[in-house]
């Protein structure tokens, strides 16, 4: 029991004096997450626009796929892209310089936007299923253009598209074991909030670990409380 | 509707934000240069950086890693050549494979025959050796399965097996799990089971479950000390067996795998790792902490340092009860008035040996009144004991040279195992 009030207690004068490697983790985790989320939502939010609104054949099967990738364990997407990015694997030995090589940043938000992206798809094409289509045919009624009614639908189903945002950034915060496969969890260059957790514990700095976590766990709160919120309001 | 843009900016500011830190740091991210990780940035940003430093991808076991030995010495080492060292730490299997992948530069591990396989398999062109330490058998303080002091690990572990006492192994192909496989191999045993736990966790990990279960475990002494600084109750249970050394290994991936691999900074980082300054670092690293070194170096150019430093160093002493302390460098010794004895050798056969007469040294020192025994110490730490009286009784009991250099105790009439071979010290007790 000592061990958790002294860890918690170090752990927050850490968080709260500026400890310059606790905040260079929080700062990379935040980076890291946060261009993930942008490039999985420049993705996942118009492709599940178009999945949820259009319809053509084999959308069935899409969608399957698309909730599929939503349950994909996190660990075989990282082992999935450690092989392609691998020197002796797909990709790796072509030795372009835009394919991100491994223990570099570029390598976990790649794996991170592979994860987050199918979530987002999902909860965004949710979203827009639940606008009442006769808003779509009186759009089109009134002469607007496919794209016209696309972006109405979606500003009308926004808080599901935030919902879907936001439940995409929570898997990529918390996601620990494809971070730690491509990322191979480098000081000062790829160590982030989960994979130090990992280590501190394994090395014992327990007070770190549990400095670490909470700010995790603060943040992973927050997230979910948001989501929440807006889950309880569009019912 | 009232907190909807609140959230709203709470999104877009949080994309925003690592936008922005983003575009500073993260299109090439060899980022952090800033005020970095505080035990290690000892270099103060003070001067411009002249160029950006070399990445160098350093794949090496969690023991050097975990034990901080790596953070100690690896900043020296950025700031001579310009270099970050990225260090990826994981089970010696997982390392080398990394290397056979050539998503590393470097290797520092503790594998010999997998080291040798690298080698020989080409996936490298250099090994060196850098240093070591050695594995304990660690326990619950109260040592249910009774295998404290036991000189030999295989039969420990034979005991533990017999009473089924809960074992946890790193079941991760490190070399530490290597070492465990090679020890119930020597037991003949194969582990299996309720009472072994394959963990596939890190040395750190697999203390702490052992500790949690009152478990038993084989750990590399360096971790398992550095975990005692943090609390850990496990004891060390068995130590000092042969095969419970672990020697280190540095090796160079071979640069043909892949033109991304930096096959001449690896190699300035094999060199500076085995130079004698770094070594009398590693061997001076956890000393302020523990009062004996984690690691002892063992580099080639540190041997040979030693070697030619040792004759003026003392080569033998007489300690314990007596009037005077002695110590001799081993010319010294060799000046002494010297005599041929016959003694069987190691296969039994009479052989002649020159040396000096116990007699005649332990006169020198002067044994006091109370003194009863003898104990002969060799520089691998063997000792053995004598009665005092029938060594000074012995009249062609001598301190035998050496042709490598060194003595060794030739004791005709006595035991075997008196035979002391690299005899250091003679302790009166």
């Amino acid at each position: 029991m000592q061990v958790i009030w002294d860890g918690l207690r170090e752990g927050l004068r850490m968080l709260f004096s500026g400890d310059a490697y606790l905040w260079e983790i929080i700062m990379l985790s935040a980076q890291v997450s946060g261009v993930a989320l942008l490039l999985s939502a420049a993705l996942g939010v118009p492709l599940g626009a178009v999945i949820g609104l259009t319809h053509f054949p084999g959308r069935r099967v899409v969608q399957a796929l698309v909730y599929t990738g939503m349950g994909f364990p996190p660990v075989v997407i990282g082992l999935t892209v450690y092989l392609l990015l691998s020197r002796s694997g797909i990709l790796g030995p072509l030795n372009w310089a835009w394919i991100p090589q491994l223990f570099t940043v570029p390598a976990m938000v790649l794996a991170q936007v592979i994860i987050a992206t199918p979530l987002i798809i999902g909860y965004t094409m949710a979203a827009v299923a639940e606008v009442d289509p006769n808003l779509r045919l009186q759009l089109r009624a009134l002469g607007a253009t496919p794209h016209q009614v696309t972006w109405t639908v979606l500003k009308e189903a926004r808080q599901g598209v935030i919902v879907a945002l936001v439940g995409g950034l929570g898997s990529i915060i918390s996601e620990v074991g494809a971070v730690m496969m491509v990322g191979g969890n480098i000081e000062g260059a790829t160590r982030v909030l989960t994979t130090a957790i990992m280590l501190e514990t394994r090395r014992g700095n327990l007070d770190l670990a549990i400095g670490l976590a909470l700010v995790l766990l603060g943040l992973t709160f927050l997230i979910n409380l948001t989501v929440a919120q807006f889950q309880r309001k569009s019912q | 509707m009232s907190n909807k843009p609140v959230v709203f900016k709470i999104v877009l500011g949080w994309v925003l934000l690592s936008v922005v830190l983003g575009a500073c740091t993260s299109p090439t991210p060899k980022s952090t240069t800033a005020p970095t990780a505080a035990p290690v940035a000892t270099a103060a940003p003070t001067t411009a950086p002249a160029a950006e430093p070399q990445k160098l991808i350093l794949g090496t076991t969690t023991s050097t890693y975990d034990s901080g030995l790596l953070d100690y010495i690896l900043p020296d080492f950025e700031a001579a050549f310009n270099a970050k060292v990225e260090v990826v730490s994981l089970g010696t299997g997982q390392a080398i494979q990394l290397g056979k992948d050539g998503n590393a530069d470097v290797l520092l591990v503790h594998a010999r025959s997998q080291e040798d396989a690298f080698i020989a398999d080409g996936h490298g062109t250099r090994r060196e050796d850098v240093m070591y330490n050695d594995f304990v058998i660690v326990g619950p303080s109260d040592d249910p399965a009774g295998i404290k002091g036991m000189k030999n690990a295989s039969r420990a572990l034979e005991t533990l097996a017999t009473a089924k006492a809960a074992f946890i192994s790193r079941g991760d192909d490190s070399g530490t799990h290597s070492k465990e496989k090679s020890l119930w191999k020597a037991a003949n045993i194969e582990p299996s089971g309720d009472w072994y736990v394959s963990a596939g966790q890190g040395m750190g990990a697999v203390l702490s479950m052992a500790e949690e279960q009152q478990a038993y475990t084989l750990s590399d002494r360096a971790t398992y000390l550095a975990r005692t600084l943090e609390g850990l109750k496990l004891e060390i249970l068995v130590e000092g067996d042969t095969l419970l050394f672990n020697p280190y290994g540095v090796m160079n991936v071979n640069p043909e795998k892949n033109p991304n691999i930096k096959g001449d900074l690896a190699n300035q980082f094999i060199d500076w790792l085995i130079s004698v300054p770094v070594q009398e670092k590693i061997g001076a690293f956890g000393v302020d902490k523990f009062g004996a070194p984690l690691f002892v170096p063992d580099s080639q150019p540190w041997r040979d340092a030693q070697t030619l430093a040792s004759p003026g160093d003392t080569a033998l002493k007489v300690s314990g009860k007596v009037a005077q302390a002695l110590q001799w460098t081993e010319a010294e010794v060799k000046a002494m008035q010297a005599m041929d004895v016959e003694a069987e050798n190691s296969k039994g056969e009479k052989e002649t040996y020159t040396g000096v007469p116990f007699s005649a040294l332990l006169a020198l020192a002067q044994p006091q009144s109370d003194a009863a025994t003898l104990l002969l110490m060799a520089d691998d730490g063997y000792t053995v004991e004598i009665p005092l009286a029938d060594v000074q009784a012995c009249e062609n009991c001598i301190v035998s040279f050496r042709s490598e250099g060194g003595f060794t105790s030739r004791m005709p009439g006595f035991a075997k195992n008196t035979t002391v071979k690299g005899l250091i010290e003679i302790q009166v007790k």
